[in-house]
C-alpha cells in the first residue's frame, strides 16, 4: 500500500502503540497543569522557604556545572584524541552514574566521604571540609551525576570534529594549548554549550544521590527537588507550584537543544 | 618571502595498506618540484611526512641542515617547530575566524601581537589580491578566493619550504585557469623550496621547474620538467607528462614562438604556454596539403621506442617530439637525420595563461 509521497501507511498496531506511549508521558503532565492553583503560585513561590530551595538549587546546579566543565573538558579531549591505556575503562566508569540508580551513588559517596571514612576525615581534620549534610556535599552529588553527560556529549564532538585543521594549526607554529584554545574548542563549542546544559538539567533535577549523602537540610542541602517532595505532605499546592518550575525549566532547556536532538522536521 | 634559503632533502618510507611509500626527493630553493602522480599513489603522505602530520618510518627529512625527522637517529621535530607552510588539497581555512584572523594566526602563533599580526595580515591578503575580503569568514569565498587566502596563511609565517596540495583541484575550471596563472607569479616571488602535489600533468608543466612521477610509493622519473616532458623513460611517464610545452606570447589565434608563429583556436593574449600532445604532431615527407593551420619543416633528432609507439624528438623552427606508431616509422623512412615536415591543427593546440 502506497501512500502520499510514497510513504507506507503505518500499520495501526504500531499507531496505537505509539499513542500510548505518547499519553504515558502527556498524562502525568497535563495532570500537573490542571492541578496547579494558578491562582496562590505566585505565593506559593515567593514563599520564603520555596525562594530558599530555589535559589539553594540555582548556585549549586550552576557549580556542579562548573565543576563539570572544568573537570570533563580535559578528560573528554584525553578520551578522544589520545591513547592512554585503559581508555575504555576509563569512560565505562565515567558513564556509570549515567546508568547507576542516584540512591546507589549517594550511598557509595556517603561510604567515601562520610567524616568516619578515612578520606572524609581526612578531608576534614585537614582542610576543615565537611562534605556530609553540607552544600558543598549537594555539589559533590550534583557533578557526580552530571559529569558524565558533558563528557559523553564532548567527547563525541571531539570525535567528529576533523583533526586536520588542528595539524594545519601546528604547520602554523601554534603550540598544543593554542591549538585547543583558537581551532579546537571554537570547533567543539555548539557541544561544549550543550553538555553544560544538559549536566546541569541533570544537576538541577538531582533528588536521590543529594537525599542520601547530603541530607535534607533546609537553607544548606534541601534543594528544589527535595523541597516538592517535603512539600507534597504539608502543601501539596506548594510542591505542584515547584514542580511547574522544573518542568519550565526542562522546556527551555529542551527548546534551547532543540537544533541539537529534534531536527528541524 | 622565505625565512632562509635552503633546500629541502627527503627521504621517506611510510607503510600503506597495500604497498609501502619509499622515495628520495629533493627540493630547490626558489624552485617548484611537482610531484605527480595518480591519485592514492601516496603523494599526500609525502607532503604529510615533511610538514609532520605523518611520522617516517624510516628515511630521513632535512630543511636546509636542521633534520626534522629521522627515526633511526631518534630525532622527531613536531610540525610547529619545522617552519613548513602547507596548503592542504581543501585549504582547511578556520571556519570561525575571518580571512584577516586566518592569516593572522600563524603570526599571532609566533608571538605577534593581536593588532600587529593583523596589519601584516592585511599586507598579505593585499597581496595576493584579496585586500577587500580581510572580514569575511571562509565561507563567504569562493574558492579562487579561499585559494589565495589559504596561500597568504601559509606564506605569511614565512616558511622555509611550501608545501601545496592540489592547489587547483577544487576550484571550477574558469577559475583553475585563471588561479594557475596567479600562482605561478606568486611561486615565482617566493624563493624558498616549494613541493607540489598533483594529478594533473598541466599543473606540473605550467608550475613547476622540476617534476618527481610517483607511482605506487615509488619514484619512477625525476628531473627538470623540460627533460622529463621531451625524454620519458616509461611508457606510463610518456603518457602522463611526454607532452610538448612551447613558452610564446599570444595575440589573438596567433602564439609566437621563438621566430615561428602557433595558430590556436580561440583568442589568447599575453604569455601563454601552449602544449601538443605528440600523439597530435603528423610527420610527413613532403610538405602537407589539407586542413592543419601549422605546417614546420623539421629533423628528425632520434628515435625512442616506447611500448608500443616511436616517440620522435624533431628539431625545426618549433622544436617537438612527434608519437607514431613503428609501421609508420617504416613508411616513412624515418632515421635520425631524416628532413620531414610535420603538421598540428589548430584544435590540438591548448593554451594556458603563464
Amino acid at each position: 500500500m502506497i501512500g502520499r509521497r510514497g510513504r507506507r501507511r503505518p500499520p495501526i498496531v504500531a499507531l496505537a502503540l505509539g499513542a500510548v506511549a505518547v499519553a504515558l508521558i502527556a498524562i502525568p503532565l497535563v495532570g500537573l497543569l490542571q492541578r496547579a492553583a494558578w491562582g496562590s503560585l505566585v505565593d506559593d513561590l515567593t514563599d520564603p522557604a520555596s525562594t530558599e530551595a530555589l535559589r539553594l538549587s540555582l548556585t549549586t546546579s550552576l557549580a556542579a556545572t562548573g565543576v563539570a566543565l572544568v573537570l570533563g573538558l580535559p578528560l573528554a579531549w584525553l578520551l578522544a584524541r589520545t591513547d592512554l591505556p585503559g581508555r575504555a575503562v576509563v569512560r565505562a566508569l565515567v558513564l556509570l552514574p549515567m546508568v547507576l540508580p542516584p540512591v546507589v551513588g549517594g550511598v557509595a559517596l556517603l561510604s567515601a566521604f562520610s567524616l568516619r571514612s578515612p578520606l572524609g576525615g581526612w578531608l576534614h581534620d585537614v582542610f576543615g571540609l565537611q562534605l556530609t549534610f553540607s552544600t558543598a556535599g549537594v555539589v559533590l552529588a550534583e557533578t557526580f551525576v552530571a559529569l558524565p553527560f558533558f563528557v559523553i556529549t564532548v567527547e563525541a564532538a571531539l570525535r567528529q570534529a576533523d583533526e586536520r585543521y588542528e595539524q594545519v594549526a601546528a604547520t602554523l607554529g601554534a603550540r598544543p594549548a593554542t591549538i585547543f584554545r583558537r581551532v579546537t574548542l571554537p570547533a567543539i563549542a555548539p557541544a561544549v554549550g550543550a553538555g553544560a546544559v544538559l549536566a546541569w538539567a541533570r544537576a538541577l533535577g538531582e533528588f536521590g544521590a543529594t537525599v542520601t549523602f547530603a541530607g535534607n537540610i533546609a537553607g544548606r542541602t534541601r534543594t528544589l527537588p527535595l523541597a516538592v517532595y517535603l512539600a507534597l505532605e504539608s502543601d501539596p499546592d506548594a510542591a505542584i507550584a515547584l514542580s511547574l518550575v522544573l518542568l519550565a525549566v526542562s522546556f527551555v532547556v529542551l527548546v534551547a537543544l532543540r537544533d541539537r536532538w529534534l531536527g528541524r522536521s | 618571502m622565505a625565512g632562509a634559503i635552503v633546500s629541502l632533502e627527503a627521504r621517506v618510507v611510510v607503510p600503506r595498506a597495500g604497498f609501502d611509500v619509499d622515495l628520495h626527493l629533493r627540493a630547490e630553493p626558489g624552485r617548484v618540484l611537482a610531484i605527480l602522480g595518480p591519485n592514492g599513489a601516496g603523494k599526500t603522505t609525502v607532503l604529510g611526512a615533511v610538514a609532520g602530520t605523518v611520522a617516517l618510518h624510516d628515511g630521513r627529512i632535512a630543511i636546509g641542515d636542521r633534520v626534522v625527522d629521522e627515526p633511526r637517529a631518534g630525532r622527531w621535530v613536531p610540525p610547529a617547530e619545522r617552519r613548513v607552510g602547507l596548503v592542504p588539497q581543501d585549504l582547511l581555512l578556520f571556519p570561525h575566524l575571518t580571512a584577516r584572523d586566518n592569516v593572522a594566526f600563524g603570526l599571532r602563533a609566533a608571538g605577534a601581537g593581536r593588532i600587529e599580526a593583523r596589519r601584516q595580515a592585511d599586507g598579505w591578503l593585499e597581496r595576493f589580491d584579496v585586500a577587500d575580503l580581510g572580514d569575511q569568514r571562509p565561507g563567504a569565498l569562493s574558492g579562487g578566493q579561499a585559494q589565495r587566502v589559504a596561500l597568504a596563511r601559509a606564506l605569511a609565517t614565512r616558511p622555509e619550504v611550501l608545501l601545496l596540495d592540489e592547489p587547483l583541484s577544487a576550484l571550477d575550471a574558469g577559475a583553475r585557469r585563471r588561479t594557475r596563472a596567479d600562482l605561478r607569479r606568486w611561486l615565482r616571488a617566493y624563493d624558498g623550496a616549494t613541493v607540489l602535489v598533483t594529478h594533473d600533468p598541466v599543473d606540473a608543466l605550467t608550475l613547476a621547474d622540476d617534476v618527481a612521477v610517483v607511482e605506487r610509493g615509488a619514484l619512477t622519473q625525476a628531473g627538470p620538467i623540460g627533460e622529463v616532458a621531451a625524454r620519458p623513460r616509461t611508457a606510463y611517464v610518456a603518457e602522463l607528462l611526454g607532452t610538448n610545452l612551447l613558452a610564446g606570447e599570444a595575440a589573438g589565434s596567433l602564439v609566437r614562438v621563438g621566430a615561428a608563429t602557433v595558430v590556436v583556436a580561440g583568442e589568447h593574449h599575453g604569455p601563454v604556454f601552449a602544449t601538443i600532445s605528440p600523439a597530435a604532431v603528423s610527420v610527413h615527407r613532403s610538405e602537407p596539403e589539407g586542413s592543419a593551420r601549422n605546417r614546420w619543416p623539421g629533423v628528425v633528432a632520434d628515435l625512442d621506442l616506447l611500448g608500443d609507439r616511436v616517440r620522435v624528438p624533431l628539431d625545426g623552427p618549433v622544436p617537438l617530439v612527434a608519437e607514431v606508431t613503428p609501421a609508420a616509422v617504416h613508411e616513412l623512412a624515418l632515421t635520425p637525420g631524416a628532413e620531414v615536415w610535420l603538421s598540428v591543427k589548430a584544435t590540438e593546440v591548448r593554451v594556458y595563461p603563464r
